[in-house]
């Protein structure tokens, strides 16, 4: 099982561990995590088919879906995905256009809300020229901004909320992407029919227990439900954001 | 003004040693505990820091190291993660990322809400110098970012830091010294209670060790004022028991020589102060010195006023001068070399008074305060013994009791006085006893067992009194009473027997006599068929005789004769015609009394009172029973033998007269003549049975001629002799034996004729009359019983009982004839045969007499006969 590396490898054990546990004990798995030292990386491993499980972003699901034939399967279903820009809380600069010819980090070419979606809005939408640079994770563009050595940083609400409030008073929203469906579970195709509908049931169960709500929260996934593809991110088909994607090696 | 240490020393050396030991070893402990914790302090802190450094140092070039990475991908996220972690470390304050030329990447510390990660924008650090620093509780260290494997080198110049990047790292030891403190704090404790522990063991231990030392000096300061007293060592060091065994053993020996000279001392007190003498220490000028209780009652002054008196005013004319001269005068005793002077003075009392004395006197050469001593003896009292001495041998000599001393502590005790009584009495001069034994006495009808008595008693010393046959000088024997006492010494040892002798020949012969003739007197009394009762003049039962006691019954002694009276009165038949013996007018005059109880008695009564002046009483008794039952007996015999043989005279006069005065047939006068006829008859038969009777009974059987006789013939004359009188009727005789029998046959003969004639006339009606001989034993006597039976009327129970009673008649009617003294004839002979006679009946049925006669020694047995 992949997890998009969206924090640190140890971060990714700590919120995931526990799920992963209790999913094997509930659908009699044996599941390993593999963490990519980076997204490209990750993104390389899922397109070549290595997860039978992976935890992606939104336009995540639609290259593994290309590729693999990957179906979600859980999102949460009452949060959903939003890009933010941010600036430091004391920066000069007030809307977009003053990021004209600014850097601006991004944790990795193809995340999608913070990154991918967001590039493509700023340029197509809003027609703003700026260099962008990779800082691999979100929290490391947050840093960047805060320390200075970018005048904008690429980002999710999701993963600012999960910041230090330090961290936070630190930084400005001064932008936001329209709302898509937040990050989901998919499933490989080989993955047997019956293992999909347990996970899927397990995850979805009404009247969890508090500690397990605990745990879902940690994975941002307060509410689970039930994932469809078409409805939730065949829409980004449409987007065009293959122009953005960046094809490294992994 | 005065040293202190000087004082504190003085004081020290004062204190006993347990304690100087106890201070020395707490003062050492304290002071190398007070040195070993500081060092052990400034050792620990210096060690503590030593420790932070090193960690600080160590902490650099980790961090360092791993964050080089981080730093050159400006990885911050990861690096504020791992500075959030560092800073979760013990004492790590704050530390700060320098990117390699200087500019600041990231800085973080702690503050009391948590760590605080910033990122200065643009901000240029100048390379510190490498290693650690210490100020005050914070230890600085550095490490660079960049220099390649293998441990930081430690002086990298600063072009080079500057090159490389570099991480600051914050220590503060504050805590870690406040643990070390506390760690040290705690061992301190330890220590210090481990310590005091220590020191009370030892000061236990001391306590064991210095105790029984105290013990043992508080017991030798004790053993002046007790000796012999004992210490007992418990717990002591084995040289501590044996000092106490020591002392113990010397407490011991002190004593028993304080006891010794004690008891020494003793005894001399005790010698001078019972001393019956006066014993007085005098000075070489004639002075009192010492006196002793008996001169203080010598001398009637006490022992303050007599010591310093001079001797002369205790006895006149002793001086100085007459002291010497009575020493030089003195016997010298060669044995000892002691001179004693000695002379007999007369001494003057304080109230003036002169009395005897003997004045014996010593001398001692080496006493400084008394040159002598002074021995006085009153002889008042010798002199006052020596005159009784002589009135006692005058009483001797006057008594009328023979007395001879004979000494005890020889063998055979010799006699050794005599007083003139005993010579008298005995006829032996004193010259010729003294000397002997009491054996001289002694003769052939002295007792023997009375002399064994003697040498019993007197070999244990007892007394004894007691009457001896001796025998005088010239050979006469005489009763001698005496009476032996001994006499003992102050020791309670026998040393003399007194002997007092006292000829009581005249009293023992007199006494003898009387004896003799009470003796006479009692077998008189005791004999006699005559009751005798003697009362004293109290009224007091002396004695009774065993006549008397068959006569009422046991008499308790010292019955009082009211209660004689009183007993006697309940006996007799008519109580209120009782005299008492007790009525004085009762004197010499005879009283019949009839007793119903124990037995009816007729008693004659006579009594004596103040019999020979004495005041007795002396009751006699005669029993008159049978002389006054013979007279009632016979005056009843001849009453009834009057009115029975008046009855046939009567009807023979009747008859006679009536044939006399009227004309009867010759039918009726035949009728008339055989009744007067059958009168005649039985007038006869009684006559003659009466004179049977009187004759059997004057001559008590002398007239019987008793020999062996063969019953068979008897019975055979018997049954015969009947035939003619009783025609018609027959006896069944049966004699199935033949016995010989001791019988006078005519006598038998006319019994068993009055039997078979009963058993015919009492059954009117016929029946059959059956006559059987038997053989029995009674009373280891062999009989031949003839047994005679009727089936005629019988007897009840009571005619059987008086059946033997003469004139008695079983039949009241009349109309069989007889005279009622046929069985009494019977019972007469059977009895003088020395047989006797039973009757067997049932009324209505019939009568069986049984006549019990003495078989002869060699009984014959016949031929069975039969009429």
């Amino acid at each position: 099982m992949g997890v998009v590396p969206q924090f640190p490898a140890v971060e990714i054990q700590r919120r995931w561990g526990p799920v992963v546990g209790w999913l094997e004990k509930a659908c009699q798995l044996r599941i390993q995590l593999d963490f990519a030292p980076s997204i490209p990386a990750f993104e390389a491993r899922f397109l070549a088919g290595r997860h039978d499980l992976s935890y992606v972003n939104p336009y995540h699901a639609v290259m593994a879906r290309r590729a693999q034939g990957y179906l979600p399967l859980v999102r949460d279903s009452q949060g959903s995905l939003k890009g933010v820009l941010l600036v430091r809380s004391d920066s000069p600069v007030q809307g977009l256009q003053d990021l004209q010819g600014a850097t601006i980090a991004f944790p990795s070419p193809n995340a999608f809300g913070a990154s991918l979606y967001m590039r493509a809005l700023l340029e197509r939408t809003h027609g703003i020229r700026f260099t962008p640079y990779y800082a691999k994770t979100h929290g490391n563009t947050y840093r960047h901004v805060i320390k200075g050595e970018a005048q904008a940083a690429g980002g999710v609400a999701a993963t600012l909320a999960a910041e230090p409030s330090d961290v936070q008073s630190h930084l400005r929203v001064l932008y936001e992407t329209p709302p898509t469906a937040p990050h989901p579970l998919i499933a490989h195709p080989r993955v047997p029919k019956e293992t999909q509908r347990c996970i899927t049931a397990t995850l979805t169960a009404a009247d969890l227990p508090e500690q397990t709500r605990g745990w879902l929260n940690d994975i941002q996934m307060p509410q689970p439900g039930a994932a469809v593809y078409g409805r939730d991110y065949q829409p980004l088909e449409r987007l065009s954001l293959e122009a953005y994607v960046v094809h490294s090696a992994p | 003004m005065p040293n202190p240490l000087l004082s504190a020393a003085r004081w020290f050396a004062h204190k006993s040693l347990r304690t100087q030991i106890l201070s020395l070893v707490v003062g050492a402990g304290v002071l190398s505990s007070a040195l070993l914790g500081y060092l052990s302090f400034h050792a620990r802190m210096q060690q503590t820091q030593d420790e932070a450094i090193e960690q600080a140092v160590a902490l650099a070039g980790m961090t360092a190291r791993a964050a080089a990475s981080s730093m050159l991908e400006r990885d911050y996220r990861s690096l504020e993660l791992f500075m959030g972690e560092l800073m979760s470390l013990p004492g790590v304050r704050s530390a700060e990322l320098v990117h390699p030329g200087g500019e600041v990447a990231m800085r973080t510390w702690l503050a009391p809400s948590g760590h605080i990660t910033r990122f200065p924008v643009a901000e240029v650090a100048q390379p510190p110098a490498l290693g650690q620093q210490v100020q005050g509780m914070q230890v600085h260290a550095v490490a660079p970012l960049l220099h390649g494997s293998g441990p930081p080198a430690l002086h990298l110049d600063r072009a080079t830091m500057l090159q490389s990047g570099w991480i600051a790292l914050e220590l503060n030891q504050t805590d870690r010294r406040s643990a070390a403190f506390q760690q040290w704090w705690l061992d301190g404790i330890t220590s210090a209670a481990f310590l005091m522990a220590m020191m009370w063991l030892f000061a236990v231990f001391l306590r064991r060790v210095f105790g029984p030392i105290g013990a043992l000096a508080a017991f030798t300061a004790k053993l002046a004022t007790q000796p012999g007293a004992t210490v007992t060592i418990r717990w002591g060091s084995q040289e501590v028991r044996e000092l106490g065994r020591a002392l113990n053993a010397t407490s011991q020996r002190l004593a028993q020589q304080i006891q010794a000279q004690q008891e020494r001392f003793n005894q001399l007190r005790a010698v001078l102060d019972t001393a019956a003498d006066a014993i007085v220490g005098l000075s070489a000028d004639g002075h009192i010195a010492s006196a002793n209780p008996a001169a203080e009652r010598m001398f009637g002054l006490d022992a303050a006023a007599l010591i310093g008196l001079p001797i002369a005013q205790c006895l006149p004319g002793i001086d100085a001068a007459r002291l010497q001269s009575i020493m030089a005068d003195g016997m010298l005793f060669h044995s000892t070399q002691s001179r004693v002077g000695r002379i007999e003075i007369q001494a003057r009392r304080q109230d003036g008074t002169e009395f005897p004395v003997e004045m014996l006197l010593g001398e001692i050469t080496e006493d400084q305060a008394i040159r002598y001593t002074c021995i006085v003896r009153d002889l008042t009292d010798m002199k006052l013994a020596e005159e009784y001495l002589t009135l006692y041998g005058r009483v001797l000599d006057c008594t009328p009791n023979g007395i001879s001393v004979s000494d005890a502590r020889r063998y055979p005790q010799p006699i050794v006085h005599v007083n003139p009584a005993y010579t008298r009495i005995t006829g032996y001069a004193p010259h010729e006893i003294l000397g002997r034994d009491a054996s001289l006495l002694e003769g052939p009808l002295t007792d023997a067992d009375d002399l064994a008595l003697l040498a019993r008693t007197v070999q244990k010393g007892g007394e004894l009194k007691l009457t001896l046959r001796n025998y005088r000088k010239d050979g006469t024997l005489f009763h001698n009473k005496l009476s032996v006492s001994p006499v003992r010494d102050a020791s309670g040892d026998i040393t003399h027997y007194i002997n007092v002798i006292e000829d009581v020949s005249s009293q023992i012969e007199v006494k003898q006599r009387l004896i003799e003739r009470t003796a006479r007197l009692n077998a008189t009394f005791d004999l006699s068929p005559d009751g005798f009762a003697i009362f004293d003049a109290a009224g007091e039962l002396l004695t009774s005789n065993p006549a008397l006691k068959a006569m009422v019954g046991e008499v308790s002694s010292w019955m009082p004769l009211t209660s004689f009276d009183h007993w006697m009165r309940q006996l007799s038949e008519d109580p209120e015609r009782y005299v008492p013996i007790a009525q004085k007018d009762s004197d010499g005059a005879r009283h019949t009394v009839v007793l119903v109880r124990p037995s009816r008695k007729v008693l004659e009564r006579e009594v004596r009172h103040h019999l020979g002046g004495s005041g007795e009483t002396f009751v006699y008794f005669r029993d008159v029973t049978h002389q006054y039952e013979v007279d009632r007996m016979k005056s009843e015999f001849l009453a009834t033998a009057a009115h029975e043989l008046r009855t046939p005279l009567a009807s023979i006069l009747g008859f006679t007269e009536l044939m006399l005065h009227r004309k009867y047939s010759e039918e009726k006068q035949k009728d008339l003549l055989q009744t007067v006829h059958r009168q005649g008859n039985l007038l006869q038969n009684l006559i003659q049975e009466l004179l049977d009777l009187s004759r059997i009974e004057a001559r008590q059987g002398k007239d019987f001629h008793i020999v062996p006789t063969p019953l068979a013939d008897i019975v055979a004359a018997a049954v015969q002799g009947l035939a003619h009188r009783e025609l018609g009727r027959e006896v069944q005789v049966n004699i199935s034996l033949t016995p010989t029998v001791m019988a006078d046959a005519s006598k038998i003969e006319q019994a068993l004729i009055n039997l078979l004639s009963n058993a015919f006339k009492y059954s009117p009606n016929g029946g059959e009359v059956a006559l059987q001989v038997d053989e029995r034993e009674r009373d280891g006597q062999a009989y031949a019983v003839v047994s005679v039976r009727d089936q005629g009327i019988g007897m009840t129970p009571e005619q059987l009982a008086r059946a033997f009673e003469r004139f008695y008649r079983a039949d009241g009617s009349g109309n069989i004839p007889g005279t009622g003294l046929g069985l009494n004839l019977v019972k007469e002979i059977a009895e003088i045969h020395g047989g006797f006679v039973e009757l067997a009946s049932e009324h209505g049925v019939g009568t069986t007499a049984f006549l019990w006669l003495r078989l002869a020694e060699a009984s014959v047995a016949l031929a069975p006969v039969s009429t």
